[in-house]
């Protein structure tokens, strides 16, 4: 790895998304730390970030378009802010808070005593949000719930877990002819079309890891969030199978989903132990989540 | 690049190991300035929590301090790499065992460490950043923002923006540039103190 390529690839700033993989980290570390300059990149390109984190321009809101994009699980997004939204209601209407997990925020004690905007856009919360922000979309210069509603947004937004069917000789059980059935419509996009054949599927055998996997991911990507929180569950409750971390950082963004960031937090803090591909993902999170609970 | 950098800007610190073996006290501080930014941020990715990082930086120093002071180190020509696999191994171990690393310098002496958290919170090179980012165009830092601290590719950017993938791509590397510029010869960062080598 040389200096050029850094700069070409765009290194530094994979990094600290954590996109790299972990070959590609430990030779980037590698380099800087024989590296001044590159070193001195990496630490700029960070110090840019800290401060928009700490001072947030104002975004214009999520065009349609972005919601229609058939690879991402902005369905979950969408999701989210429902939720949310319902939180705020409740907030309103004297319920408890559910969304402990951000002290900051948690804390409906009257008027904001910090002003300043916080370093991941989640300004302190005063005790009441107008009427009107409750069913308004986010705005530039949003009020400090919308923002809350926008960021957790954000982290609850997931990626579609990636699928590769398996070819078995001979004929498929009953199982497996409603999963494949199912995964046509993951693969396509349309996980709602998927979940019935993926629950058809979970009925009819459900000690396999993969099916209930799928499923929960599918109800997840759907918006189902209660559903895939029940599916992830049941997949993690069946040990140690190759779904299990990736169940563990998907019932991470379902909670966030829900607004349960102390779940979330706990979910990831697992992730993190199992030491596995998203290792490093669980950790951007988490920061994500400190940056948010702790201005 | 210094005078004892090597080559393709690998600095040789063959003369800084020396002079530590030799029982040069400032020379195991020079090396702590030099390092200890670096531990902290490979750290700061994999262990997230300030406070343990704090202290694996202080241990990775005091071991790679106890190794050159005892001569066990074999390439000193290439400290960085040594520093970042001693690193690499009690970052690992920590998040095994979710503990400290033992302090085992044999030596009974500890190295004379600058204050960590001096060197590693850099408050005023934040504000001053912070000047830089502010004078910046307001669609160039909601490219920025975007796209460093939400991860979103060109493409996402452009959706929200009402703007081309390609303008996103040429509006990042030219907001990027004009921070270079603005910070250049202002900033510590670029300066090479107190964390870039030479």
């Amino acid at each position: 790895m040389n200096c050029g390529v850094i700069v070409r690839d765009e290194f530094a700033e994979r990094y600290l998304l954590g996109d790299l993989s972990p070959a590609e980290q430990e030779a980037y570390e590698q380099h800087y730390f024989e590296c001044a300059r590159c070193f001195a990149e990496l630490r700029r390109l960070q110090a840019v970030r800290d401060v928009l984190r700490a001072d947030p321009p104002a975004l214009p809101a999520p065009k349609k378009e972005t919601v229609r994009n058939p690879w991402w699980g902005w369905a979950a997004a969408g999701a989210v802010a429902v939720s949310l939204v319902a939180v705020v209601l409740l907030r309103q209407s004297g319920a408890p808070e559910p969304m402990a997990g951000l002290p900051r925020a948690a804390a409906p004690t009257g008027p904001t005593s910090s002003p300043g905007a916080d370093p991941a856009g989640v300004p302190a919360v005063a005790g009441t949000v107008d009427p009107p922000l409750a069913s308004a979309p986010p705005a530039p210069a949003a009020s400090p719930e919308s923002r809350r509603v926008e960021v957790l947004a954000r982290l609850a937004r997931a990626e579609p877990p990636r699928y590769s069917p398996s070819v078995l000789r001979g004929a498929a059980d009953e199982a497996t002819v409603s999963f494949k059935e199912g995964m046509k419509g993951y693969v396509a996009g349309d996980y709602g079309a998927a979940i019935p054949s993926l629950r058809q599927a979970a009925h009819l055998d459900p000690e396999r890891p993969d099916i209930a996997f799928f499923l929960a991911a599918s109800e997840l990507l759907a918006g189902n969030t209660a559903s895939a929180i029940g599916e992830f569950e049941r997949t993690i409750a069946m040990g140690d199978t190759p779904f299990l971390e990736e169940a563990h950082f998907y019932l991470a963004k379902a909670y966030l989903a829900q607004g349960e960031v102390d779940r979330a937090r706990a979910e990831l803090t697992t992730v993190q132990s199992l030491r596995g591909e998203r290792l490093s993902e669980a950790g951007e999170l988490l920061a994500q989540l400190d940056s948010a609970g702790s201005e | 690049m210094t005078p004892a950098a090597g080559i393709g800007g690998v600095a040789d610190d063959t003369a800084l190991s020396e002079r530590i073996q030799l029982g040069d006290r400032a020379a195991e501080n020079e090396l702590v300035g030099l390092y200890s930014g670096r531990v902290f941020a490979m750290a700061m990715v994999r262990v997230r929590d300030r406070e343990a990082v704090r202290e694996l930086v202080n241990d990775v120093m005091m071991a790679t301090v106890t190794a050159l002071r005892r001569g066990t180190v074999h390439d000193t020509a290439r400290l960085g790499a040594f520093i970042h696999g001693t690193a690499l191994n009690l970052v690992h171990s920590h998040l095994r065992e979710c503990g400290r690393m033992p302090r085992t310098d044999g030596t009974g002496e500890e190295p004379t460490t600058p204050d960590l958290a001096e060197s590693c919170e850099r408050d005023s090179d934040l504000q001053e950043i912070g000047d830089c980012v502010r004078r910046l165009s307001q669609q160039d830092q909601q490219v920025l923002f975007m796209s460093l601290t939400e991860g979103l590719k060109p493409g996402e950017i452009a959706l929200r923006l009402g703007i081309s993938a390609e303008v996103v791509r040429q509006q990042k590397s030219r907001a990027l540039k004009r921070l270079k510029e603005m910070l250049n010869g202002a900033s510590r960062i670029d300066s090479g103190e107190p964390h870039s080598k030479r």
